[in-house]
């Protein structure tokens, strides 16, 4: 597994950053970046796929806390009308998850070649010549030249200005990601995913060599310029709370998704409560083509809601 | 989710959950991060020397120790070297003292019998490579790329190169000295820069210019009738003219990987001409015979990993006399009646197979009916120890693998001696 590994990806990754930092005059931290924005470059329809399926996982939360209230002590049906909604959505339950898995491996790869190439220890130096192609520029090459601005690549930063920057930048780009919550307990993972993350790249910049922290920090600024892009700055700078909404917006809100048609179902007891006796003619008049099943689930509704009354009584 | 047998698995994913996924893969990846990039400092492979009967072993866990090879290996001392720094230089032995540099950049000074306090030299950067003493001078180089000669005596600084500033990159190599007379000597280094240096005992540069190869240096050079032999990372090996630094070869030896390691010479002649073998290990599994005027290949044999510990050479006596140890009478083997000359190579692969090798023709029956493997990697130089004391006869091999196994086998058949220890208990 280890030697599949090392052959098709750590290796190739590891000779194209010696034969950058070639390219560029010998400077690996050039190269680090040059690499770190290509690779980043290269993996963009994935990035945008992750970051899509994850906005619209934000989108349908109000639909998806509807769906809990009405399903709640029925798991099968709420999980089978959970999967319709996505489905409805284009979204995939996994949409977020393996975009990152399949980065994953290619983030570790270059995270690998470029401590494979700093070489800081006699014994790094040794492992790496295991892992060059027999070409001359690369083993011209090696070792890398260790400088660069004001680090000796394969050292920690002695001004902790490094540690700083990747924790500002995680931040930064994890503080997009994470949209507005009102649910606490989301709210609560929100903030420790902001400050755990950051802190725990901070923490291993402070104490490996400057090459990764290099990595770290231009492979966040390149997320957050892809991030602006797609999604704004999300979290980052929180628009003005809304106010609760009044009877009158709660009504139009379920006007929405009930002119929608497909949506209806996934209306909340208190909305449903809200909008009963409240109704307009021009609740019907708009699709007319789904008049008939909409008047089938209205009737039903209408049963539903009489019955809970009378249970109540 | 449905997995057949009935069980039903319900998948609720919400971002709630994913948030906990990523936390949880946050939990998995640190300790995998830290795994990986532990032992950035490394922890060194210095390994052995014997002389005079005496076995000096630098250890993986920074300290210096001494065994009577005569006294059924009793400890003489252990001296731990400044902090347990990582020793890369193995020691060298020059009259009553021993002279050893550390990955904290100190160099000591020991009597041999550490009865006196050692003397010591700060000169502020790693030392990987090993020291050099000759002309009354311990020569040395630095991780930051400044070469000093010190005074063998009280350790003060003799000289430095470059007088002032420093080279463009790292000296990881050992130096070798050639004393060629009573006050004159040349000492050879070769650094990152690429660049081999040929400097006289008063710093000066013999040639014209330093000899550029197409790589880093790392590789001890070997100094044999007049030629300057050394390997590289262009996956070159070289020889020089020593008077002026010219190519001896009409092309370098190319090899299949890094040359990290020095090469040995074996002339069993007694004349002056080169006529005996030079002997390269190879980073491409390869041990190399070349003939040392030519550079051609005359031999080779591949071994189960890169060869970073340099080959030894070892020639048993021809007498037929019992062989054993004074502690262990269990051992006593019959020698043959001619010299058996042995070329030994060591493997860095995590098998760490040891291999005793017909220096007359590598491709030939080996000495010894199969390799033994120490199963930790073999990067350290090994030592033999032979000696004829009346009827008896020790005739081992010391290898330090890098598990910080310390072992004795038979030189006739790579068997065990029975004597193994482990350094870091």
């Amino acid at each position: 597994m280890g030697a599949i590994w090392d052959l098709i990806i750590l290796n190739p990754g590891l000779n194209v950053i010696i034969v950058m930092a070639n390219a560029f005059a010998g400077s690996f931290g050039l190269a680090i970046i040059a690499v770190t924005i290509i690779v980043r470059l290269a993996m963009i329809p994935i990035t945008l796929k992750q970051l899509r399926s994850t906005r619209a996982m934000h989108e349908i939360q109000p639909k998806l806390k509807a769906l809990q209230k009405k399903f709640g002590n029925d798991r099968q049906k709420l999980s089978e009308e959970t999967m319709k909604l996505y489905k409805e959505h284009g979204i995939s339950p996994l949409g977020c998850v393996w975009p990152m898995l399949i980065q994953l491996p290619i983030w570790i790869a270059l995270f690998q070649g470029i401590r494979q190439a700093l070489a800081a220890s006699p014994e790094d130096l040794l492992e790496l010549s295991r892992h060059l192609y027999s070409w001359a520029v690369v083993n011209q090459a090696v070792p890398l030249d260790h400088s660069f601005l004001w680090l000796n690549l394969a050292l920690p930063d002695p001004y902790y200005i490094l540690p700083i920057l990747v924790g500002v930048t995680m931040w930064v780009q994890q503080r997009m990601t994470a949209q507005p919550n009102t649910d606490p307990s989301q709210k609560n993972a929100n903030l420790m995913m902001q400050i755990m993350f950051p802190a725990l790249f901070a923490f291993i910049t402070l104490q490996f060599p400057s090459g990764l922290g290099v990595y770290f920090v231009v492979s966040a600024v390149v997320g957050i310029i892809i991030q602006y892009f797609v999604m704004g700055w999300g979290g980052l700078i929180p628009s003005k709370a809304k106010p609760a909404p009044t009877l009158k917006q709660s009504k139009k809100a379920i006007e929405e998704r009930v002119i929608d048609g497909k949506v209806a179902e996934y209306m909340s007891e208190d909305e449903e409560e809200a909008a009963e006796g409240e109704e307009d003619s021009s609740y019907w008049g708009k699709k007319k083509e789904e008049q008939p099943q909409l008047q089938k689930k209205k009737a039903r509704k209408d049963g539903r809601i009489r019955s809970r009354r009378k249970n109540r009584r | 989710m449905n997995i057949s047998g009935g069980l039903k698995i319900k998948l609720r994913l919400k971002p709630s959950f994913l948030g906990k996924i990523a936390l949880i893969l946050i939990l998995l990846v640190t300790p995998l991060f830290t795994a990986c990039c532990s032992g950035a400092l490394g922890v060194g492979w210095a390994g052995t020397l014997v002389v005079d009967d005496t076995l000096y072993v630098a250890t993986m866990q920074g300290e210096l120790s001494a065994y009577d090879l005569t006294n059924a290996r009793a400890p003489l001392w252990t001296l731990t070297l400044g902090n347990g720094a990582a020793l890369y230089g193995p020691p060298v032995v020059s009259g009553d003292y021993i002279y050893i540099g550390t990955a904290s950049g100190v160099v000591y000074k020991l009597k041999s019998d550490n009865t006196e306090a050692a003397r010591t030299i700060d000169l502020g950067s790693p030392i990987v490579g090993g020291v050099a003493v000759g002309l009354d001078m311990v020569f040395v180089g630095t991780s930051e790329g400044i070469f000093y000669a010190l005074d063998a005596d009280d350790l003060s600084q003799e000289w430095r190169y470059p007088e002032v500033g420093k080279l463009s990159d790292r000296i990881w190599g050992t130096p070798t000295v050639d004393v060629t007379g009573a006050d004159t000597a040349v000492v050879y280094f070769g650094a990152f820069d690429h660049k081999l240096y040929a400097l006289d005992q008063d710093g000066e540069e013999v040639w014209t210019s330093p000899f550029e190869a197409g790589g880093a240096i790392a590789s001890k050079p070997l100094v044999y009738n007049g030629v300057v032999y050394f390997g590289a990372f262009d996956r070159k090996f070289y020889a020089l003219d020593q008077t002026d630094g010219s190519a001896a070869w009409t092309s370098p030896f190319a090899g299949g990987n890094w040359f990290w390691t020095e090469a040995i010479v074996y002339d069993n002649t007694d004349n002056d001409t080169a006529d005996g073998t030079i002997f390269v290990g190879c980073l491409d599994h390869n041990v190399y015979a070349l003939d040392p005027v030519t550079g051609a290949q005359k031999g080779k044999y591949t071994i189960d990993g890169p060869i970073t510990a340099p080959p030894v050479i070892a020639v048993l006596p021809g007498e037929n006399k019992s062989l054993g140890d004074t502690d262990d009478s269990d051992g006593v083997q019959t020698l043959d009646d001619d010299d058996v000359e042995m070329l030994i190579v060591a493997s860095g692969a995590s098998t760490g197979s040891v291999y005793a090798l017909d220096p007359a023709n590598l491709a030939g029956t080996p000495k010894w009916a199969s390799p033994f493997t120490m199963n930790e990697q073999v990067q350290s130089p090994m030592s033999v120890h032979i000696k004829i004391d009346g009827d008896l006869v020790y005739q081992f091999l010391y290898v330090y693998g890098r598990g910080s196994t310390l072992t004795a086998r038979w030189l006739t058949t790579g068997g065990d001696s029975g004597w193994d220890i482990k350094t870091s208990e």
